[in-house]
């Protein structure tokens, strides 16, 4: 089955896409940025991994407003150093099947609560 | 010598001292090993002196429980044998394979790692590969520091090398060292159709082999020593069922059952921090050695939390094709260089064409710009990993009769939860020690294929084989005969002069790919005949 589709894709691929312009989403686009390295990411690129992160995780919507007005301002690297020993606890979060810590996609939720409500909630 | 059957007398009749069936990696190094002794050696080989579409229909088989490879493609049945197949891998187990693992039913060899080691260092040379030296640290310093283990905590996740030889195909490498050895025969074209017990059942007298020409031989020896492969060796026992009516060596009901290969399966990606040097978890070659290394956990952590053994082997995205497609272009490019037409062409083809056709998707994908390139630092994880010994996974006789009017086999692999759960665990863990060492990140299951073995209610639904032709356990080895087949010498309990060798006889199957194990095993079946035959 997986050939078949395959070698139907190589026939008309090329077809399609002249016809429709249509470009295809490669899911590394949502691949989390991290935190302390080249793959650092933006504040904005956090939103759409907190925002998932609060829908999946409702009850910690509290813990995260009570982030909201540190976030901009955290030491980097005391947070990268909570974020390694979220690791080593265990204390880890699955989201679109990355395992990321827990307190940073606190932090991306944080984020994504600051830039939908830029004042917090209340 | 290496003698074709087809050619001698029909009815010829042959005595030695040792009885080699099986043409493969083990019987070739048993064979080898016994050059120069003062033994008479005859090796009985099915095959030929190449694979044939006429040979391989004695594989075929039936499929129960979860989906396997076809018999008939899982192994080959010429001078070399599976060998023809294989990878080139090579690794020892892992002492904690040998022993008995509270959480592992049915686990613990009679043997321990440190007695085979004498015997891996003897298969490095035969499976041609490096030093017999698997450290990490090692092979990491041996290139000045251009290959760096991963900082991960080694209390939780150890890195572990594979060497590869080129790889090496026995009966082709071998076969002048077989032709010009003076006191070992080879038979090719030799089928074994009956394994002749004498009445009171501990003794083989003789074998009769039989030729694709309908012509018998038969063979006398002192010794037998079944050596046909890890599935064949359990049929071989099974249809010798004249004295002992459940088949040699199945008074206790085990031959055939603890069926296990070895799980090779996409888990996850790891998207590394940034440049971190990755050189020696690639295949590259140190000091003339081919290698890579992979991640393992610690015995101490397997303990902690009952895992089964397993390596998660970090791949290039892309560098990884099934096995069956990439092995059919490989045919084909030797069958065309060697002006021979290929058996089962349209097979061939149609898995070539699959296999360049993933290659030219992503190629395609990428300059029309629907896919964006993947970075330097994503890597896909592949795990591959032991199955726990199961009674309930097996191969066993069924109604079907091949062409020699021998009953065919059927496969029932099964497999349990703690095969799915180790697979799961094992990934979870190094995914959160990546995050702890700050190198990154892993997500895992990022493809619909991968979810299946992460998700056990998917899993029992596959329909896909992922094994790895490592067909392991079928006449395992225990110091009890009610537990095991053969004893820690490879004999068979209940049988004075019939030894087996090979995957077969494997307690518990490790993560490692066999071949240099069940040579390993050979050598020192070899040495011990060489004292005890005398």
């Amino acid at each position: 089955m997986r050939s078949v589709s395959r070698r139907f894709f190589l026939r008309v691929g090329g077809v399609l896409c002249a016809l429709t312009g249509a470009s295809i989403p490669f899911s590394l686009r949502a691949a989390p940025r991290l935190s302390g390295s080249s793959n650092k990411a933006t504040p904005t690129e956090l939103v759409p991994l907190g925002a998932r992160y609060l829908r999946d995780y409702p009850d910690e919507l509290a813990t995260c407003e009570a982030l909201q007005r540190h976030v901009a301002t955290c030491d980097h690297r005391l947070l990268e150093g909570i974020v390694r020993d979220d690791f080593r606890r265990g204390d880890t979060v699955r989201l679109d099947g990355w395992v990321l810590a827990r307190t940073e996609v606190r932090v991306a939720a944080a984020f994504y609560l600051n830039n939908v409500h830029p004042g917090g909630l209340q | 010598m290496i003698i074709d059957a087809t050619n001698v007398e029909d009815g010829s009749s042959y005595s030695c001292d040792i009885c080699v069936i099986g043409g493969g990696a083990a019987g070739i190094t048993l064979a080898r090993e016994l050059r120069g002794t003062s033994f008479k050696v005859m090796v009985l080989e099915a095959g030929g002196l190449a694979p044939s579409a006429e040979s391989q229909a004695f594989y075929k088989a039936q499929d129960r429980g979860v989906m396997y490879f076809p018999l008939d493609v899982a192994r080959l049945r010429y001078l070399g044998g599976t060998t023809g197949h294989w990878g080139g891998a090579c690794l020892p187990l892992d002492p904690i394979d040998f022993e008995k693992r509270e959480a592992v039913p049915n686990s613990g060899w009679p043997l321990t790692r440190e007695q085979l080691d004498p015997f891996y260092e003897r298969a490095q040379l035969i499976c041609g590969v490096g030093p017999f030296n698997y450290d990490p640290a090692f092979w990491s310093e041996s290139d000045n520091g251009n290959r760096p283990l991963l900082p991960l905590d080694a209390s939780v996740v150890r890195s572990a090398v594979f060497q590869n030889s080129k790889p090496l195909r026995f009966g082709e490498f071998y076969r002048d060292d077989l032709e010009q050895a003076t006191n070992v025969e080879v038979l090719i074209n030799a089928a074994v159709l009956e394994m002749q017990v004498r009445a009171s059942g501990e003794r083989l007298d003789a074998v009769v082999a039989r030729t694709p020409n309908g012509r018998t031989v038969a063979v006398r020896a002192k010794c037998f020593v079944l050596a046909t492969g890890g599935i064949e060796n359990a049929r071989q026992l099974l249809l010798a069922d004249r004295v002992h009516k459940a088949g040699i060596g199945n008074a206790h009901d085990l031959v055939g059952r603890y069926f296990m290969d070895h799980i090779y399966v996409p888990v996850g990606r790891l998207l590394l921090n940034g440049d971190q040097n990755m050189r020696l978890y690639q295949m590259g070659k140190v000091n003339g050695t081919r290698l890579r290394a992979g991640l393992s956990l610690s015995a101490e952590q397997l303990a902690a939390e009952q895992l089964l053994n397993g390596w998660v082997g970090i791949y290039k995205s892309g560098e990884y094709h099934s096995q069956d497609a990439r092995g059919s272009w490989n045919y084909l490019l030797k069958s065309a260089k060697s002006l021979e037409m290929p058996d089962d062409l349209l097979r061939h083809i149609s898995a070539s064409v699959d296999y360049f056709a993933e290659r030219g998707e992503r190629w395609i994908r990428r300059r029309l710009g629907w896919e964006e390139p993947v970075p330097p630092n994503l890597f896909n994880l592949n795990a591959h990993t032991e199955q726990a010994p199961n009674p309930d996974s097996r191969v066993y006789l069924g109604k079907k009769l091949d062409d020699n009017g021998q009953r065919r086999l059927v496969m029932d692999w099964r497999l349990t939860e703690q095969d799915h759960r180790s697979i799961r665990r094992t990934v979870e863990i190094i995914s959160k020690q990546f995050g702890a060492a700050g190198l990154g990140r892993v997500q895992i299951g990022f493809s619909d294929d991968d979810t299946v073995w992460l998700d056990p209610d998917r899993a029992a639904k596959i329909d896909t084989p992922v094994g790895s032709f490592h067909h392991l356990g079928t006449t395992r080895m225990h110091d009890s005969p009610r537990q095991g087949v053969v004893d820690r010498n490879l004999k068979v309990h209940e049988m004075s002069n019939l030894y087996v060798t090979g995957s077969s006889v494997f307690t518990s199957g490790g993560f490692a790919n066999p071949t240099l194990t069940l040579v390993a095993l050979t050598c020192r079946l070899a040495d011990h005949l060489k004292t005890t035959l005398v």
